[in-house]
């Protein structure tokens, strides 16, 4: 018996020395998400941190939610390519995908991108530079909305169970 | 659809404790284990049962794929490729070799050999196989193993145990067995869970679907502990048969595999804040945060909701102590479950308003 609790306790001490490494997701792409891309783009790969199965898919789409065709879609170990067939004109695509790992479970997941010819990116890019700072100052507001918010909810769960607990000791104290 | 693949994975839990339960009693002797009248009619139904059960899984990936690849592609890919197939295949052969030795009252080594198939199958189509296979393997494998077999034991003797219940006999093994069975429980139970979540991460998760049942989960073991700390305790003062708390530490049980059964539907929080990004955070988490949530993701203490927060894990320590006070004065079935979800209710509800 005194053994067992050892090992066990030794297998307790390995599974807490060895951190949480795997996760299944996407590790790098092409294109990646924000990106604009000012050259012609004929190819998107997608490179995942796990094996995948050969059932995941992909597909690309134009903002206003036309489908773009994607040929010679493959999945080789953990990257999956596909080559775009049409060239793409200025604007936003996203690129959906919907992979598996070994366990079968599925995962889901969107790349927005840009595509942009030279001539316009200037103007674009000082637009976005005014937007980002505008984005992190929002953040800590949030945190501060936090503290302050008021759910009714709480105080009434509270107050209904003490009055459960307070009947409920008062009820077996007396059946003692 | 992901409600019924749940309910179904919950189905697979409990046909596999009777099963397993029935094959750690045959190794007991007569004399030290209550008389358990069980048909082998219900010993073959959860046989075949599990066939069906275990099926789950293998549905619920072909659903995911069947628009793009068409049905029958997308079962043959699953069956010959994936994990969750082969481990299902292997699992319906075992279950019919298992139906035939119970119908012919074949050997119970076979019997054991089959059930101990049937857990490597699982395990390997666990999702921690997935990402690390053997250490993965080995973990769920030992973690489901011990649990089907002293949850399998307490199904039997609590619902099924006759005269002659051999009560001081029995207690004499099963506590000591009970108590390794949750010490491995425990232990790879945690190891599973740093496969998953990064420890640090542990709060963080709760605003993910996944993290909000995980501590739900770990919440109701917190009341089956104290249930079967208890029963192990009063059993060893008193020699007659607690059956109505047995009773109830099983139906605390069915709480806890009726988590982890939706723990598998849903997404495993690797990455938190682009699992909030892809899928978004958890409707339950939302509401209760009062906000909506978005990545990226740190919770810590929030000083504002600490009064509510505090008040709530105080009466949940009190209704623990009821709980614990209700087993040794006036045990009952109902009693003991109203404490436990009493209970279960004001530490998910005060942990999470202290965090979120």
């Amino acid at each position: 018996m005194r053994k067992m609790v050892v090992v066990l306790l030794a297998l307790l001490v390995w599974g807490l020395a060895a951190p949480a490494k795997a996760h299944t997701g996407l590790e790098t792409s092409l294109p990646t998400e924000g990106e604009t891309v000012t050259q012609p783009i004929r190819e998107v790969v997608l490179t995942f941190n796990t094996e995948i199965e050969a059932l995941s898919t992909m597909q690309l789409f134009q903002v206003d939610d036309t489908e773009m065709p994607l040929h010679n879609l493959t999945i080789n170990g953990n990257v999956m390519k596909a080559d775009i067939e049409d060239d793409l004109k200025n604007g936003s695509y996203v690129i959906h995908w919907k992979i598996v790992g070994k366990d079968g479970h599925p995962i889901e997941g969107k790349i927005n991108f840009q595509v942009q010819n030279e001539e316009e990116l200037v103007g674009l890019e000082t637009e976005e530079a005014a937007e980002t700072p505008e984005n992190k100052e929002e953040a800590p507001s949030v945190v501060d909305e936090e503290e302050e918010n008021s759910n009714s909810f709480f105080p009434i769960l509270i107050i209904g169970l003490a009055i459960v607990l307070a009947a409920s000791f008062l009820i077996m104290r007396k059946k003692k | 659809m992901n409600i019924l693949i749940a309910f179904a994975e919950w189905l697979t839990y409990l046909f596999f404790s009777i099963l397993a339960g029935h094959v750690v009693l045959t190794f007991v002797p007569e004399d030290r284990k209550p008389s358990v009248q069980l048909s082998k009619n219900v010993l073959m139904a959860s046989a075949l049962g599990l066939v069906f059960s275990t099926f789950g899984p293998v549905l619920q990936v072909v659903l995911y794929f069947y628009e793009s690849v068409g049905a029958i592609k997308a079962l043959y890919s699953v069956l010959t490729d994936f994990q969750v197939g082969n481990a299902w295949l292997v699992i319906s052969w075992a279950c019919l070799f298992m139906m035939v030795t119970i119908l012919l009252n074949g050997p119970r080594y076979l019997k054991a050999l089959l059930l101990l198939v049937m857990v490597l199958a699982v395990g390997y189509a666990s999702h921690v196989a997935s990402l690390t296979l053997w250490s993965g393997w080995l973990a769920h494998s030992l973690h489901f193993l011990s649990v089907m077999l002293w949850a399998g034991v307490l199904l039997h003797v609590s619902w099924l145990a006759k005269d002659p219940l051999n009560w001081k006999p029995f207690v004499k093994w099963f506590s000591p067995f009970a108590a390794a069975c949750m010490l491995v429980i425990l232990s790879t139970g945690f190891w599973t869970m740093t496969m998953v979540v990064d420890v640090r991460d542990y709060v963080n998760s709760w605003v993910l679907s996944y993290g909000q049942i995980l501590l739900l989960k770990h919440i109701v073991i917190i009341p089956l502990l104290l249930i079967a700390y208890s029963n192990a305790y009063v059993s060893r003062k008193r020699s007659d048969f607690p059956n109505k708390i047995l009773k109830a530490e099983s139906l605390v049980f069915f709480l806890v595999i009726g988590c982890t059964a939706f723990l598998g539907i849903l997404s495993p929080p690797h990455e938190i804040n682009f699992t909030v990004d892809s899928e978004g955070a958890s409707p339950i988490a939302e509401y209760l945060a009062g906000e909506e949530i978005s990545s990226p993701v740190q919770l810590s203490i929030s000083t504002g909701n600490m009064l509510e927060g505090v008040s709530l894990l105080l009466i949940a320590l009190g209704f623990l102590g009821m709980l614990f006070f209700s087993i040794r004065k006036n045990p009952s079935i109902e009693l003991s479950l109203l404490f436990s979800l009493l209970f279960i209710v004001s530490l998910y509800f005060g942990l999470n308003r202290l965090f979120l």
